[in-house]
């Protein structure tokens, strides 16, 4: 029997046909969270609504009334203010996102959420996604009343450090959760972060403030940018994240 | 049809689980190993909270880490250390993990409803589990293990806590989902598999040492349980010449099951080997380093 060769577009269209059936078709990140979203609701993805706004409310009163009692912070010169901003912002988004890791653990129920066809690290990314999203607009009020008291302060500048630092620690935060085996490790560079920000600026605050103000608001964008685009990656990677050995 | 391939598994250089080889179809297969034989490392890579150092476990061909959360949808388990929201009720616990299954709301609730009626918790379906008895939270942690009709359904030590009424009607339970499905359950407690299991599954050395079912395996020490009456000044010499299976006073005697490859005497009375008396041969070694 003598078959003739089919031509290039028959071939091709086969070839996709194939293709489209044996393959499931891809989902997209945010259409993966929007049906995430859509199954499991926010009151399961929030289950710990209460405690977020009261971390909201916490957090926000803390630094506040440290801007308030300047003399609690070396914010009396302006320069000394960026700095506060950069060691500051990233602080709420960590206790959010520490904040349902440790009620997991505390209350054992680690094995089954992991094994459900939502698991853990996927009810994770959707949050710190959401997380993300709060703590911008957190630090929009709170540079903004930062600019309101300090009339010398750039706004626009004192925002984009901000956001900059927010995002790279977001990042270092997301790197640390998927890279490393051992809590200790973990705890250690995380805790390191505010310890090794502080130190610096107990040692040498005209070092650190400079530092900050001599980067232009162009390189804080960029580094926005930068840190977003690797931010929204490392969340992606978060969703089909193989955990290490049932460590958190 | 779930396959564990050539499976070892260690913790840095202890090894736990070597060359596993098993297929589950459907149906009861109890896992029988005294503690620390490598029965919760084996589950924990079956829901795949652990992974084998070499091997692979397949499901339908596929290797279960790849299917992801394909895997989690058909997959039920009960953990040893089952955790719960101590201010959540059975009923919101339940609904939380129906959401995290992904199950649909409506479809979900029918099943709460129905589930809580068949563990028998229906009267207290809306009090807050921080009250709960340790029998009625495993009861909960039955439940939400059953919550997606699940295809595999993993149980680890699920009767521990469980008073015997409760225990039985668990064994009915089971008995009653494992036609339409693979039901693994791991126990050190031998009545509990002792009625449901189709097949029984060992582990000694790290390795699988018998997958069959209970009436093979008792088969394997036919005339080798007796029984019979020694005084008891000489119970203490026949307990080092044969190996006791159980003891019970009777008229001024002891009364002993015991293990020997050849009847010795006539006063033995040669009995049919049960599961319990393979079980306490097999593992004698671990029982006595655990003295």
């Amino acid at each position: 029997m003598r078959i003739d060769m089919p031509d290039e577009k028959t071939i091709k269209e086969e070839i996709n046909s194939i293709v489209s059936k044996g393959l499931e078709p891809k989902e997209s990140f945010y259409s993966y969270l929007k049906n995430m979203y859509k199954q499991i609701g926010i009151r399961y993805l929030f289950r710990d609504g209460l405690e977020i706004l009261f971390t909201i409310l916490l957090v926000f009163s803390i630094l506040s009334f440290a801007i308030i009692d300047g003399n609690i912070y070396d914010v009396q010169s302006v320069d000394g203010i960026y700095v506060y901003l950069f060691i500051a912002s990233p602080i709420l988004y960590l206790i959010m996102s520490v904040l349902h890791f440790v009620d997991v653990i505390q209350n054992k129920t680690y094995q089954i959420e992991m094994t459900c066809k939502y698991n853990i690290y996927q009810i994770s990314a959707f949050r710190m996604f959401c997380f993300s999203i709060i703590c911008i607009l957190f630090n929009f009020i709170f540079v903004y009343m930062i600019a309101y008291k300090y009339t010398e302060i750039n706004f626009l500048k004192a925002f984009t450090i901000s956001i900059a630092s927010l995002f790279i620690f977001s990042v270092v935060f997301l790197f640390i959760m998927m890279k490393f085996k051992y809590k200790f490790t973990k705890y250690f560079i995380v805790i390191g972060w505010i310890v090794i920000n502080l130190a610096l600026c107990i040692f040498s605050i005209k070092f650190y403030s400079d530092l900050l103000n001599n980067i232009s608001i162009y390189t804080w964008c960029a580094v926005i940018i930068g840190s977003l685009f690797i931010y929204i990656k490392n969340i992606k990677k978060l969703i089909s994240f193989r955990n290490i050995e049932g460590v958190i | 049809m779930l396959i564990v391939n050539n499976v070892s598994k260690s913790y840095g250089k202890f090894l736990v689980l070597k060359d596993i080889n098993l297929e589950f179809t459907n149906g009861v297969y109890g896992l029988l190993a005294p503690n620390g034989a490598g029965k919760t490392t084996l589950i924990k890579m079956l829901v795949t909270l652990l992974f084998p150092n070499e091997g692979e476990i397949l499901y339908n061909g596929t290797e279960i880490s790849k299917m992801g959360d394909d895997y989690r949808d058909i997959l039920g388990y009960l953990p040893q250390e089952f955790g719960y929201y101590k201010n959540y009720s059975p009923r919101k616990f339940l609904h939380y993990l129906s959401a995290l299954k992904g199950m649909d709301r409506k479809q979900a609730k029918e099943r709460i409803d129905e589930l809580l009626k068949l563990v028998g918790l229906e009267n207290v379906a809306d009090k807050k589990m921080k009250k709960f008895s340790g029998g009625m939270i495993q009861r909960v942690g039955i439940a939400q293990a059953m919550l997606n009709d699940p295809k595999i359904l993993i149980l680890d030590e699920p009767t521990a806590g469980l008073d015997p009424k409760e225990r039985v009607r668990f064994r009915n339970l089971l008995a009653e989902l494992s036609r339409e499905r693979i039901v693994i359950l791991s126990t050190h407690i031998v009545s509990d598999i002792e009625s449901i299991a189709n097949e029984i599954i060992m582990i000694k050395d790290k390795k699988v040492l018998y997958k069959d079912t209970l009436r093979n395996i008792c088969k394997i020490f036919d005339g080798m349980v007796y029984e019979t009456k020694v005084d008891f000044d000489e119970v203490s010499d026949f307990r080092k010449q044969h190996f006791s299976l159980s003891e019970k006073q009777e008229n001024d005697k002891m009364k002993i099951r015991f293990i020997s490859e050849k009847k010795l005497e006539d006063s033995w009375n040669a009995l049919v080997p049960s599961i319990e008396d393979v079980f306490l041969y097999i593992y004698k070694d671990e029982a006595l380093m655990e003295e």
